[in-house]
Parts: structure tokens; sequence; C-alpha cells
């Protein structure tokens, strides 16, 4: 199956900011798996290639991966996005602003 | 000696030992064996062959040979530094020596195997991928060795006998967990009772609580396993 809309629109991002990331998929792979992640390093090879899709909680876990690894570079670099900041909102009355606006000030 | 597996592969093999799906190290000695033996009586005029392992440090040690004559030799290249096998090792290329009485090449290996009764050799470099792991050599005592024909089938037992060094190799990168990998399992460890943690507090699923921690690693500009940490020493109220 296709992947839909959200994933896809994910998975490119995704694969815009690991352009940043100086880290091989090996290690980026292993990142992931420290932190949590479920999906073997073929699945997530194959979904950063768009060829199989994940579930949404094992694309944020790669997700954070990824940009734990781009706060270690202090990179410049778009982060890579996640999905529940897509789908919903967070219930309570958090200090982060709303992430539709283009007035993201990026403090923290 | 070891190579760096690619962490899956590490943990996949570690599985293939625990599970007995890997050859034994005898097996695989056993055959490395019988491919020198393979290779002395296939060749003609070949008075014996050996597998030699060299890793990257320069550490030479011979793991098959068909006879002490082959195992002389060999030990007399790693003591001089010299040879055909170390230089068909360093160049990843077949050495063929076709009249070691005349060769040049090696100034204190060739006399000194010439006096053990060796008059030519041919040496096969072990390649895997862009690295050299050894050498397989032939060693004759005259006769109408080395031909062509005799390096194909150099080669032919070379290659053969790559496969079970490398076999050998993931075996040994799998005898015990790397350093990188002990640590990444240990910081997982202490995510999952952190969520665990989070899972007893809030009543919530594992799922909502690594989201959870996820988002205290974003708020804080931490990373996971450092919150995850934090989380759990501050969960120890009667610590004196």
């Amino acid at each position: 199956m296709a992947l839909g809309d959200e994933e896809s629109e994910q998975r490119q991002r995704f694969a815009e900011a690991l352009r940043h990331a100086d880290v091989s998929l090996e290690e980026l792979w292993l990142r992931y798996f420290t932190i949590g992640g479920h999906a073997g390093q073929f699945e997530v090879e194959a979904y950063i290639h768009g060829a199989m899709a994940l579930p949404s909680l094992q694309r944020d876990i790669l997700a954070h991966a990824l940009n734990e690894r781009l706060d270690e570079l202090h990179s410049g670099a778009p982060r890579a996005p996640y999905s529940v900041d897509a789908s919903e909102k967070t219930a309570d009355d958090g200090p982060d602003g709303a992430p539709d606006a283009g007035a993201d000030d990026g403090s923290e | 000696m070891s190579v760096d597996l690619p962490l899956a592969d590490e943990i996949t093999a570690v599985f293939a030992r625990a599970t007995k799906m890997l050859l034994t190290e005898e097996t695989v000695a056993h055959a490395l064996r019988l491919i020198t033996d393979a290779a002395t009586a296939a060749i003609p005029g070949a008075i014996g062959a050996g597998v030699s392992l060299i890793d990257g440090s320069g550490l030479r040690q011979t793991t098959a040979a068909s006879d002490a004559v082959v195992a002389e030799a060999d030990a007399l290249q790693y003591e001089l530094g010299e040879g055909p096998c170390i230089t068909a090792w360093a160049s990843g290329e077949t050495v063929l020596v076709e009249d070691l009485a005349s060769d040049r090449r090696w100034r204190r290996w060739a006399p000194a195997a010439a006096s053990l009764g060796i008059s030519s050799s041919v040496s096969c470099p072990l390649l895997s991928g862009g690295l050299a792991l050894g050498a397989v050599k032939v060693y004759s005592d005259g006769g109408q060795f080395p031909g062509n024909g005799t390096v194909r089938l150099a080669e032919l037992f070379a290659e053969q006998a790559t496969l079970f060094v490398i076999h050998s190799h993931a075996r040994e990168a799998a005898r015990t967990l790397s350093d990188r990998l002990q640590e990444s399992l240990a910081q997982r460890d202490t995510i999952s009772m952190a969520k665990g943690l989070l899972m007893a507090r809030n009543g919530t699923n594992d799922d909502v609580a690594l989201r959870d921690l996820m988002m205290l690693s974003r708020q804080s500009g931490k990373p996971l396993a450092l919150v995850a940490a934090e989380l759990l020493a501050a969960a120890r109220p009667f610590e004196n």
C-alpha cells in the first residue's frame, strides 16, 4: 500500500533533515533502537526510502533519534517532524505554541 | 582478530551462536585444513599449502598448513616480515614465484625457504570487500608448476577459504557483545524503566509513556536517555 499523505509528508521532511545529520543508516538505526524503537534495520531503511509504512509511534521515535543527532551537531537544519504535532494537540495547556502558524519562535 | 559488524548483524550473530547456527571453531579449522589438502592434491608439483590470517595490526598466524614444511616457511615469513604471502596480503594481488632461487624480491626469506626444499610458490590474498584478511599459498618443489592453470586453481581455493574465514570472523565478533551494543542496551533498559515509572504514575500504557518521555526530552532539550535517567534518580526518595 502507498503511504498516506500525512506519513508521506513526515517521511519527506525526515529525509530532508537526514541529509544534514551526517549519520549512517546503521548508526541512526542503533540510536533509534536505543531509545526504544521496535522496527528492524531493514524496515527502517525501507521506510526512509518510501517503500514501507511504519506505525506513527515508530516514525516519531525515528524522528526523535534523528533530531537528537542534529542537536548533537548543533545543526541549524530543520528538525524531523512528529506525527502527533500534525494530528493532535496536547491536552494540557503547555507552554508550546500552536504548531500550524509560521510564528515558530524556536525557544528552548 | 575481530571485524566491525553492523550492529544488526552483530545481534543476529549472537543469536545465531546461541542457537548453534554458526559453525564451530573446530569445523572451520577442519574445513581450512581440507582446503589446503585439496590444493596440495590438485595442483601438480605442490608439496604443501596453507592459509595465513593477517590482521590490520600485522599480527599473523597460519591457521591451516598441510605439513611441517609449509608451517616452517610461513613462520619464516612472519619472523622476517617479508615473503610472498605478506606481499599478496599487502597488495591484494596474487604473487607468483616461478623460480625462488633467482627471485630478488625477498632477499632474506627466499634463500631460507629454498633451503627447505621449496622452489616455487603461488600466494593468493583472501579478499573480503576491500579488506585483505590473509593469504592462501601453495609451495612446490619443482616440476611443471606453476603455470596459469595453477594460479587459477590457487585463487579458487583462496575464494573457498575466504568464505570460511569470514564465517569465523563473524563468530569471533559475536563472542561478546561489543561495548557499543552494551551501552545501547543499558540505555534502552533505563528508558524502559522510566516508561514503567510514568505508566504507574499516570495510569497510561507504554506507548503513551514513551511519547511523554519524548515530549519531556523535546521540551528540556535533553537527550531522551538522560531525561529517563533523571526521572529514575528523582524517584528514589529513600536514598541515603
